[in-house]
C-alpha cells in the first residue's frame, strides 16, 4: 500500500468533528491511519457531482493512491453508469449497512483502474432506509481501507443530503456559474457542519460567454460564496459522449474538461498547480492574426 | 369548469424543471389563460429568482398552508405578463413543514379560480417530490438525451401512478444528433414510452435570461420563445405537430408520423 | 483476433448507440428492482405452470435475473424430483382447461347463476372427466383435482 501523504497525516493529528462522534476506541484511533473522507456536494441538481467525483476518483486512483466512491443517491443512482459499472452491481450500501452482505461483496471494481472501486447506492429503496449514524460507520469503516472516500451527494437538502454528509471531514462544493446554483451552493454551505473543510469547484465553464458577459466569472462566483478555490472546470461537449461510453472524460484525448480534473486531483495530492485562466482559444488566434495583419482586430 | 394542475417533474436534478415552468408558464398566459406558477421546492427556491421576482416576496407556500395568510395574499403578479402568477416556496423552512395534504389542499384552491397550475417539483424522489405530485392530475416529465437523465426520468415515471404524463426533452443538440453523439428525441421517446409534449434544442441564450430573471418567452423574437408557445398550445389541447429536425422532407415527415401514433401510455 | 476486431469496432461505435444499448440494459434491471411484488407475482405463476408436468424441489430452486455485460436474462435452475406420468400430466391439463372453460362461464355477464349451483356444476365436470388413475367417487375426483394442481406440501 503507498506511502499515506501529508495531507492525510495532518487529518489524524487533527481529528475532526465528524470522527469524534463515531464510537472508536482513542488508542485504536491513533494506531490506525485514516483516509480522508470527502462529500461532493451542491444542493442544485445538475452540477455536475457525479461527474465530478467520478472523474476525481479515477484521478486519484491514476496517481496512485486507493480509492472508493460512493454513491449516496439512493433510489437514483448514477455513479455506477458514469463509471460504465452499471452491469458488475448486485448487492449496495443499504445491504451492507443491513449485514446482509460484507463490505466485499458490495464493493465493484474498477475495469481499468485495480485501485478504484465503487459502493453502489441501493436503487429501490428510499433515503429514509439508511440511519445516519449507520452511514457513518460505514464510511469510516471505508476510511480504514481506503486513502480516499469520495462520497457522491444527492441533489437537494433532505436526508438523502445529510446522509452523505454526516462521515465526511471534507466537502467539494460544486457549482456552475449561474445564478440558481449559486444560491443553492450558498445554502448548502450554510448547513454543513462547521467542522468541515470547504472547497470550492466552478464546473461548466464557458470562457466565450464569460467574456461576453452572458455568464458569471469564476471571480463574480467566489465573491459570494467565498471559499477556497479547488478548481476550475470548463463546460464541453464530451462529457455527453463521455456518461453515453460510459468512461471517464478524462479518458478522453485533448478533453480540457479532463485535463481540469487532473489538476484538481493533483492539487488535492498537495501539488501547487496553478489554475489556467481559461482564456478563449478563438482570441488567442484573433490576436496572433490581427499581429500580422489579417482577419478583424 | 375547474382548471388543471400539472406537475413538472423529472427526478434528475439540472435537467430544466424550472425554467420550463417559468417559461411554460408565460407562454400560457401570453395565451391568455389565468396561470399560477408553484414553486414546490421549498429550502432552495428557485422559480422566483428564474422569474425576477424574487424581490417582491412577501408570504410563501408554507404560510398558505399554515394558515398565516390567504393563497391571494401570497400569490405574486407578474407585472409584464397579464394572468401569470407566482406562489413562492419557502426558503428557511424545510421539505416536512409542509405535507401531502396541504399541498393537495393548496392546490385544489387554486385550480378553483385558474386556468392552469404548474407545479415545480424539486429534484429527487424524496418528501419535496412527493408533496409536488400531490396536487397534481397530469405530469410533465422533463429529461434531456443524456443516460442518466433518462434513467431517472424512467424511475419517476414509475412513480406517478395513474397520472398522465408527457415528455419534454431539453438541450437537444442537433448537431450532436447528427453525428451519433447525442440520442435523437425518437431514441429517448421509444426508451421511455411516452408521448413527447415538446423538444427544446440546446440554447446559451437561455443561461442569460435566467440569469437576468427574463424568461424567454417574453422576447417573441428569439427562436425558444416559439418553441415553449407550442408547447402551451399542445398543453390546452390543440394539435401541434413537433418540428423536424431534418432537412430531407422524407424523414421529418416520417419522424412526425412515428411520434404521432406513440399515443401516451 | 475476433476480440481484438471486437473492441476496435466496438470503439467506432457511435456513442449514442452505446448510450442506447447501455440504457436499454440498465433500465430492465432498474425496472424489476422496482416492482418486486409483481416479479414475484410472474415467478409463482410461472411455477404453477412448471408443477403441471414436474415435480420440483423448490427449496433447492434459484430463479433470479442476471445482468451480464451485454444482455440481462432471467435465470432459472430449477432441480427437478420427478417428471410427471403422462396420466397424471393429461390430468393436469385437463383440469386446468376446464377451471379456465369454468371462469369463462362464470364470468359471462348473462347467466346469472347463484355460487352453490356454479361450485357444484365445477365439480361435477371435473367428475365426469375421463381421468386414468379414477376415483368412482365425486369426492375421490375432487381429490385427484387437488393432487394435480396444489403446490406439494412444505416440509
Amino acid at each position: 500500500m503507498p506511502d499515506l501523504d501529508r495531507d492525510i497525516q495532518d487529518t489524524l493529528a487533527s481529528p475532526s468533528g465528524a470522527s469524534a462522534q463515531l464510537p472508536l476506541d482513542a488508542s485504536a484511533a491513533a494506531a490506525v491511519k485514516l483516509g480522508r473522507s470527502i462529500v461532493v456536494t451542491s444542493g442544485k441538481g445538475g452540477v455536475g457531482k457525479t461527474t465530478t467525483t467520478a472523474n476525481l476518483g479515477t484521478a486519484l486512483a491514476d496517481a496512485g493512491r486507493s480509492v472508493v466512491v460512493v454513491d449516496a443517491d439512493v433510489g437514483l443512482r448514477n455513479l455506477d453508469v458514469v463509471l460504465g459499472l452499471e452491469n458488475r452491481v448486485s448487492k449496495h450500501l443499504l445491504d451492507v449497512i443491513e449485514e446482509k452482505c460484507s463490505l466485499d461483496e458490495a464493493l465493484v471494481r474498477d475495469r481499468v483502474r485495480r485501485n478504484l472501486l465503487l459502493m453502489p447506492a441501493a436503487q429501490n429503496r428510499e433515503k429514509d432506509d439508511v440511519p445516519e449514524e449507520k452511514m457513518a460507520q460505514l464510511v469510516r469503516q471505508l476510511q480504514e481501507r481506503f486513502e480516499f472516500v469520495l462520497i457522491d451527494c444527492p441533489a437537494g437538502i433532505e436526508q438523502g443530503f445529510r446522509n452523505a454528509v454526516v462521515g465526511a471531514q471534507e466537502a467539494i462544493i460544486v457549482t456552475t456559474p449561474e445564478v440558481s446554483a449559486v444560491r443553492d451552493a450558498d445554502r448548502v454551505i450554510g448547513l454543513l457542519p462547521r467542522a468541515i473543510e470547504l472547497k470550492l469547484v466552478v464546473n461548466r465553464v464557458r470562457p466565450a460567454m464569460v467574456k461576453k458577459g452572458t455568464m458569471m466569472s469564476v471571480a463574480d462566483v467566489n465573491a459570494i460564496l467565498r471559499l477556497d478555490l479547488l478548481g476550475v472546470v470548463p463546460d464541453e461537449r464530451e462529457i455527453i459522449i463521455a456518461t453515453n461510453r460510459g468512461t471517464p472524460v478524462i479518458d478522453i484525448e485533448g478533453s480540457e474538461t479532463g485535463a481540469a480534473f487532473r489538476r484538481i486531483a493533483r492539487r488535492m495530492l498537495g501539488e501547487e498547480v496553478p489554475i489556467p485562466s481559461f482564456e478563449d482559444k478563438r482570441n488567442f488566434v484573433t490576436r496572433v492574426m490581427s499581429t500580422l495583419g489579417l482577419g478583424r482586430s | 369548469m375547474p382548471g388543471r394542475a400539472f406537475v413538472i417533474t423529472s427526478g434528475k436534478g439540472g435537467v430544466g424543471k424550472t425554467t420550463t415552468t417559468a417559461n411554460v408558464g408565460c407562454a400560457l398566459a401570453s395565451l391568455g389563460k389565468q396561470v399560477v406558477l408553484m414553486d414546490a421546492d421549498i429550502g432552495l427556491r428557485n422559480l422566483d429568482l428564474v422569474l425576477g421576482l424574487e424581490k417582491r416576496i412577501v408570504f410563501d407556500i408554507v404560510d398558505v398552508a399554515e394558515g398565516r395568510c390567504q393563497p391571494r395574499q401570497a400569490l405574486i403578479r407578474d407585472k409584464r405578463l397579464e394572468g401569470l402568477y407566482l406562489l413562492p416556496a419557502s426558503q428557511t423552512k424545510n421539505k416536512e413543514s409542509i405535507s401531502e395534504d396541504q399541498m393537495r389542499d393548496v392546490v385544489r384552491l387554486l385550480v378553483a379560480e385558474f386556468d392552469v397550475v404548474l407545479i415545480d417539483c424539486p429534484a429527487g424522489i424524496e418528501h419535496g417530490f412527493r408533496n409536488a405530485i400531490a396536487g397534481a392530475d397530469e405530469a410533465i416529465v422533463v429529461t434531456t438525451p443524456e443516460v442518466s437523465a433518462i434513467r431517472d426520468a424512467d424511475r419517476i415515471l414509475g412513480m406517478l401512478g395513474q397520472r398522465r404524463a408527457r415528455l419534454i426533452i431539453n438541450r437537444v443538440r442537433l448537431e450532436m444528433v447528427k453525428t451519433g453523439d447525442m440520442l435523437a428525441v425518437e431514441d429517448v421517446a421509444e426508451i421511455l414510452g411516452r408521448e413527447v409534449l415538446g423538444v427544446v434544442p440546446d440554447d446559451e441564450e437561455i443561461i442569460d435570461t435566467t440569469n437576468r430573471g427574463e424568461p424567454i418567452v417574453l422576447d417573441p423574437s428569439r427562436r425558444l420563445s416559439k418553441t415553449y408557445i407550442a408547447i402551451a398550445r399542445r398543453l390546452t389541447g390543440e394539435d401541434v405537430p413537433l418540428p423536424s429536425f431534418d432537412d430531407d422532407g422524407f424523414f421529418s415527415r416520417l419522424r412526425r408520423l412515428m411520434i404521432g401514433t406513440r399515443s401516451h401510455a | 483476433m475476433i476480440d481484438f476486431l471486437a473492441k476496435f469496432f466496438r470503439r467506432e461505435e457511435a456513442s449514442s448507440s452505446r448510450a442506447r444499448e447501455r440504457l436499454r440494459l440498465v433500465l430492465m434491471s432498474d425496472r424489476v428492482s422496482l416492482a418486486p411484488d409483481i416479479f414475484d407475482a410472474m415467478k409463482g405463476e410461472m411455477l404453477d405452470v412448471l408443477r403441471r408436468y414436474l415435480e420440483i424441489d423448490e427449496r433447492g430452486m434459484d430463479v433470479h435475473f442476471e445482468n451480464a455485460e451485454r444482455q440481462f436474462a432471467l435465470m432459472a435452475n430449477i432441480p427437478v424430483r420427478e417428471v410427471k406420468t403422462h396420466e397424471a400430466i393429461a390430468l393436469a391439463r385437463d383440469v386446468a382447461n376446464r377451471l379456465q372453460t369454468a371462469d369463462v362461464l362464470e364470468s359471462q355477464p348473462t347467466v346469472a347463476t347463484p355460487p352453490r349451483r356454479r361450485r357444484r356444476r365445477r365439480a361435477r365436470a371435473a367428475a365426469n372427466a375421463p381421468l386414468a388413475a379414477q376415483p368412482s367417487d365425486e369426492a375421490g375426483a375432487l381429490q385427484a383435482i387437488d393432487d394435480a394442481g396444489a403446490p406439494p406440501p412444505s416440509g
